[in-house]
């Protein structure tokens, strides 16, 4: 072997490696496309939560929404709703997920066995620029209990952020015991200028 | 000879050039990724049962600082001994930023489940904000808990029972005593109002 090939043979390595580097050092994906103060307004729109009436609708006209079921592949196994795509809530960033909430002809539904798992997942992906999702957070068992099988639940036991009890009340100091001092904000009383008296004379 | 080193030479140039006009990669910009806000979330130091908060204020842990994120309304009602009220709609707020972005205290955010505190905890964590907890359950589960334990079964372990005295303590440190018996009032001497004499004398 000729130094000359040894020498091209090198470069085109070199110029390969360089290639390789160049094409999977791509930007990276992650990254966020709402801010906080975007995210904020979001998370406070109701808009964005499917409420437990129009989940029944959903449900029926699946033509229009892909319902994502977030639970671990066992859970759903065991029960899901037909047509419903399981993607565990901890791989819901894997690039074979991406097209499903890219795309903008249906809309996405996300639901969990709690509300906690559909509500951060709605957020990540809020946050990373895909706008056609919601999140159902009554979650899987208030499809399955109350719409698909029709039972009653106490609604109040669904929705996890309505007062279940009388705080106030259920907290009250009973007889006998001592009472809790609540720290109470410092308000600030107002500085009021003493006026200056005219020295008065003596006798 | 010469050719060799034209060959050479000319192939370090191209490269050269195409790394001359790619694309600069700005690295300022990626402060925080999905990816990594998703493994802040699954990491469950984040969230801090009702027992540990209430061990916390009942040790008076001067670290602890509980920040109710329900609306004014809500908090006026009740809220937890020492708590702040930073209503979630306002948790971006100037005047805020000092109390959710800081690296001395332990905040607990709080509101009547989990969803509402774990918002305001992702948007915080969004900003790079650390030292943010969200409290297990919210109000719905301390009530449940720490106000009013429910006694365990016979058959159940030790853990359930000493968890249990645990909270009868927490509820009588919270609640007061739960005896019913009523301490006579002393009855305080009458103060007897002196009577201001007209300054006598002088000139």
């Amino acid at each position: 072997m000729t130094s000359h090939t040894k020498l091209t043979i090198g470069s085109i390595i070199f110029a390969i490696v360089l290639i390789a580097a160049i094409a999977f050092n791509r930007e990276n994906d992650y990254t966020f496309k709402k801010t906080k103060a975007e995210t904020l307004a979001a998370t406070l729109d109701s808009t964005n939560f499917i409420s437990k009436n129009d989940i029944n609708e959903i449900i029926k006209n699946k033509d229009n929404y892909i319902l994502i079921d977030l639970r671990t592949p066992t859970e759903f196994i065991k029960g899901n709703i037909e047509g419903s795509i399981n993607i565990p809530a901890k791989n819901i960033l894997a690039r074979e997920y991406e097209n499903i909430f890219s795309q903008t002809e249906k809309t996405c539904i996300l639901y969990c066995a709690g509300a906690i798992n559909a509500n951060q997942s709605w957020m990540i992906l809020y946050q990373m620029g895909y706008s056609n999702i919601k999140a159902f957070l009554p979650g899987y068992y208030f499809i399955e209990e109350v719409i698909i099988e029709g039972r009653k639940i106490d609604p109040q036991l669904i929705d996890e952020e309505t007062p279940q009890f009388d705080y106030a009340e259920k907290a009250k100091p009973k007889v006998g015991g001592t009472v809790i001092e609540v720290e109470k904000p410092v308000e600030r009383a107002p500085i009021e200028k003493k006026k200056k008296k005219m020295v008065q004379g003596g006798c | 000879m010469n050719k060799k080193y034209i060959i050479a030479a000319s192939t370090l140039i191209i490269l050269g050039t195409i790394i001359l006009f790619l694309p600069e990669k700005d690295n300022s910009k990626i402060d925080f990724t999905a990816d990594k806000l998703m493994m802040n979330l699954v990491e469950s130091t984040r969230m801090m049962d009702s027992d540990e908060v209430a061990n916390l204020i009942i040790t008076k842990d001067p670290s602890l600082q509980l920040i109710d994120v329900r609306t004014s309304e809500e908090y006026a009602k009740f809220h937890l001994p020492g708590a702040i009220n930073i209503p979630l709609a306002e948790i971006l707020d100037e005047q805020w930023e000092a109390y959710v972005n800081q690296a001395t205290r332990k905040n607990v955010f709080y509101s009547n489940g989990s969803i509402r505190a774990d918002q305001a905890w992702i948007i915080c964590r969004r900003g790079g904000y650390i030292k943010n907890y969200i409290l297990v359950g919210g109000l719905n589960n301390w009530m449940r808990t720490v106000i009013s334990p429910e006694i365990p079964e016979d058959t159940d372990d030790n853990l359930a029972w000493e968890r249990y005295n645990f909270r009868k303590a927490t509820a009588q440190y919270f609640l007061g005593g739960t005896s019913q018996t009523v301490v006579p009032v002393r009855k305080a001497d009458p103060v007897v109002k002196r009577k201001k004499k007209a300054v006598q004398g002088g000139c």
